[in-house]
């Protein structure tokens, strides 16, 4: 760090609350790097001229973190053609407040905002707010909203569209797949206020420094609707009016759908005339497809299965990397895993690193069996998993010297096949005799045992998307359940990994974070509720006459910047 | 002294063994079924490499390669172990099942050929009924419904062949019923089931056997379908079915000897197998 401009940095101070010039004192004193600062930084509302100033200020240059997508030169008109999968059954009349899976955010992107933009160097972007803040223990967060905003009727989005929107979401009543989420943001239904029509405010339960994650796109059943809005159950035919670049032309839940230019988009106006979306599911027919040209994009694509897109010359792939990942959780409270000794065997009989070298062809990171990956900077150096065969053999000769039959459940999709084949290999190794079902009816009946008729599963494989922060991944999935934990198939419950997490959410600043991260990291390796082998990059491909499409690593294919020459 | 030796007139069983015997396309159906009969009872005597055993960095290595002679698979799998050993499954689950539709067709076929009159109105209605039905899809249907495991494959498979089977069977047994021997055995005052099962069914063997080569051709193909699409086959397992469906995207890669070999072997006995029904049908034609 170069000649640090104090007068500079003061006047930006005079800005910013508490929370905010704590973030600032972090980085002066360099505790914080610059990446981390940004990051930080949007976070809890410093404006990106702010953090550009600041880093100038501190010695660096004013930068973007944005990058520039290059391609062909932006011609007008034209429609570009994505494939993606058949939305699932929740999915399948794009209800905003229902969408569950990456087939349904493929079109959230096209016609809904965000209040915030989670990008990919996981730093947060205005969208429909452009700036929050904190209150001095980040119990409170408030939203300014972009007054240009408007939807495609042409009426304004306000403050009170908004409140609509999120108490729709938070509501138990509504089976919102955004619930366990807000639950994680702290935010109970009564908690989203309008004070003006361009300013929200969010009073949470308790202190949350990451909340504007939980409003972002990250939360992508998020999109703000009109406050008229009261039944968003038919969605894909109710022409209910959005704010996004595009807005439903056509639906067919079978085929896919055409959506047009939104005339009265508030923003850059898109120079696509169209995006349409069809619905193909067999991987091997996409690629065809792909190849002989009858699409633009693929939404997404696995490694295993999609090789000739990766080492194709034509192919325009857009890889980033993500904190997508698959859980392999092992039952705690009874069944085959019950002995903590069984599960950690199972997490050291598992080589990582291999997976990421062949499994993934080096599109992964190595994970060490918790949501606290090397992508977030509030995981510091936190322990490796060892993979050490010889100590897992010891552990399952105390734990079962006869070894046990366990049926691993899951569901067929990407790499999960080869995932489960691994584990089975994993657990031979062990004698553990681990027998593999893949069904469709994976996560209404064994993922989480809901009730007397939902047996869950001892073992099981469940897939996340990615979210900026691991706040969602730590909460939900592992909190004990009277604590939150609704998607605990694990049936994990620790007081002290409770306790642990409470303090992580509620810190603010990323060495509180880091510390309460480290201890939150002892706790899931010794106990081993889950095995987290890796986080794999988010793939997609375009050919080389489109440009400007951007993904997310959630999912999202933005078509807004994007044309076909 | 001497003595004359007459020929021995053959019986038409004999002769029929002796056609066959001779038949230069029998034999070579034997030897392809006789090959993967071994492969499915005892594969460690033809490769001695695990099929499920992977060693993820020698992915898609070539075909004659670091001592892999049919190359390896995505997951560093041994292609040429997994085709051995790809044959268990379906050389036990396409037999059973075949035989069970044999037996229950066999049954329905007898019954509706020589009782005749309302029996055979109803049994031909609903069997007509049943043929109208595409196989794969009330397999799959049924294999939703139940548990998709072997016993229910090996029911499943055998229930629909049956209709078709007893089909042939009752053409059989129509042209026999009223013939000398039926009507002696009638007179002399046998039950139905022994004019049946004694008299008329060892006089149709032939086209019985026949069906049970051609029905078993199908349930190969029936099997190796339910396991292309998920049924009755784990992840990872070496079936052919399976092996197919996993590694066909690595086609796009010009990668062809995980998903081609065992497309290869399954044909083979697809093959030899009605090598085996087109002698046979050739010999009992005669």
């Amino acid at each position: 760090m170069g000649k640090i401009n104090f007068r500079r940095i003061d006047a930006i101070r005079q800005t910013q609350g508490q929370i905010g010039n704590h973030v600032i004192d972090e980085f002066v004193s360099g505790r914080l790097s610059r990446r981390d600062f940004i990051r930080r930084g949007t976070i809890v509302g410093l404006s990106f001229p702010a953090i550009g100033a600041l880093i100038a200020a501190c010695g660096g240059s004013e930068t973007s973190t944005t990058a520039e997508t290059t391609g062909a030169a932006p011609v007008a008109g034209g429609t570009l053609i994505i494939a993606s999968g058949t939305p699932s059954a929740a999915s399948a009349n794009l209800d905003p407040v229902a969408i569950n899976d990456g087939n349904g955010i493929v079109f959230l992107a096209q016609y809904g905002q965000w209040l915030t933009l989670s990008q990919n160097d996981l730093t947060l972007a205005g969208s429909l707010a452009t700036e929050w803040v904190p209150n001095d223990d980040a119990s409170e967060w408030t939203f300014k909203l972009n007054p240009a905003a408007k939807y495609s009727d042409g009426s304004p989005v306000v403050a009170a569209d908004v409140v609509a929107t999120i108490e729709r979401l938070v509501n138990p009543d509504n089976a919102s797949n955004s619930l366990s989420a807000f639950q994680t943001g702290k935010l109970s239904p009564g908690g989203t206020i309008a004070v003006d029509d361009n300013t929200v405010m969010f009073k949470l339960d308790a202190p949350m420094g990451n909340f504007p994650y939980i409003v972002s796109s990250d939360n992508y059943n998020a999109i703000i609707l009109p406050a008229s809005v009261t039944d968003t159950t038919k969605f894909a035919t109710s022409n209910i009016p959005t704010s996004g670049p595009f807005m439903i032309e056509s639906y067919d839940a079978v085929k896919g759908a055409t959506m047009v230019r939104n005339p009265n988009y508030w923003g850059t106006a898109p120079l696509l005339d169209k995006v349409e979306v069809q619905f193909i599911d067999d991987l091997g027919a996409k690629v065809t497809a792909f190849q002989s040209g009858d699409i633009d994009v693929i939404a997404q694509f696995p490694v295993i299965g999609g090789e000739s897109l990766i080492n194709n010359p034509d192919v325009n792939l857009i890889e980033i990397p993500s904190t997508a990942h698959y859980q392999i959780h092992m039952r705690t409270s009874k069944g085959a895993f019950a002995d903590k000794r069984a599960r950690q065997a199972m997490s050291m009989a598992i080589d990582h690193q291999s997976m990421v070298d062949g499994l993934l062809q080096g599109k992964a990171q190595v994970a060490n069996d918790t949501p606290f990956f090397t992508m977030f900077p509030s995981s510091g150096s936190g322990p490796a998993r060892e993979f050490n065969l010889e100590k897992a053999k010891a552990l399952m000769a105390e734990a079962a010297p006869d070894g046990f039959d366990v049926t691993l459940y899951s569901w067929q999709t990407q790499e999960i096949p080869d995932l489960a084949v691994l584990v089975q290999n994993a657990g031979k190794e062990l004698g553990i005799n681990v027998k593999i079902e893949l069904r469709d009816d994976y996560y209404d009946s064994y993922w989480v045992s809901w009730d007397a008729n939902t047996p869950g599963s001892d073992l099981g494989i469940t897939d996340y998307g990615h979210r900026g922060v691991p706040d969602v991944f730590l909460n939900a999935p592992l909190l004990s359940v009277d604590k939150g934990g609704v998607w605990n198939a694990a049936e994990f419950a620790n007081a002290d990994y409770d306790a642990a997490v409470a303090t992580y959410t509620s810190s603010v600043d990323l060495q509180s974070q880091q510390a309460a991260a480290l201890k939150i990291q002892e706790i899931l390796q010794d106990e081993s509720p889950l095995m987290i082998p890796y986080n794999f990059n988010f793939m997609s491909a375009a050919q080389k006459n489109i440009s400007g499409v951007t993904n997310s690593g959630m999912g999202q294919v933005y078509a807004e910047n994007a044309s076909k020459s | 002294m001497t003595s004359e030796t007459q020929p021995i007139a053959k019986t038409p069983s004999q002769e029929m063994r002796s056609q066959l015997l001779r038949s230069k396309t029998f034999l070579l159906g034997n030897l392809g079924v006789a090959f993967w009969a071994i492969c499915a009872i005892a594969p460690g005597l033809i490769v001695n490499r695990d099929p499920a055993e992977q060693n993820l960095i020698k992915k898609w290595t070539h075909p004659f390669t670091d001592g892999f002679v049919l190359g390896t698979d995505r997951s560093g799998r041994d292609v040429l172990s997994r085709a051995i050993y790809g044959a268990r499954e379906i050389m036990f689950i396409a037999p059973a099942a075949t035989i069970l539709g044999v037996v229950v067709g066999v049954m329905l076929g007898l019954m509706m050929g020589y009782l005749g009159r309302v029996v055979d109105d109803i049994l031909s209605r609903i069997i007509e009924a049943l043929i109208s039905l595409p196989v794969i899809l009330v397999a799959l249907l049924a294999l939703t419904v139940l548990d998709a495991g072997r016993a229910t494959i090996i029911g499943v498979i055998g229930f629909l062949f049956a209709p078709l089977i007893a089909r042939t069977v009752r053409a059989a047994v129509l042209a026999e019923r009223n013939l000398d021997y039926v009507r002696c055995a009638e007179l002399s005052g046998e039950n139905s089931l022994y004019v049946m099962f004694v008299e008329i069914l060892p006089n149709i063997f032939g086209p019985i056997i026949v069906e049970f080569t051609v029905r078993l051709g199908y349930a190969v193909f029936t099997m190796a379908g339910l396991s292309f699409i998920g049924f009755g086959t784990q992840p990872g397992s070496p079936d052919w079915g399976r092996t197919i469906f996993d590694e066909r995207t690595s086609l796009l890669s010009n990668v062809w000897w995980p998903s081609i070999i065992p497309a290869i072997a399954l044909a083979s006995l697809v093959v030899s197998i009605n090598l085996i029904a087109d002698a046979i049908q050739g010999v009992v034609d005669k």
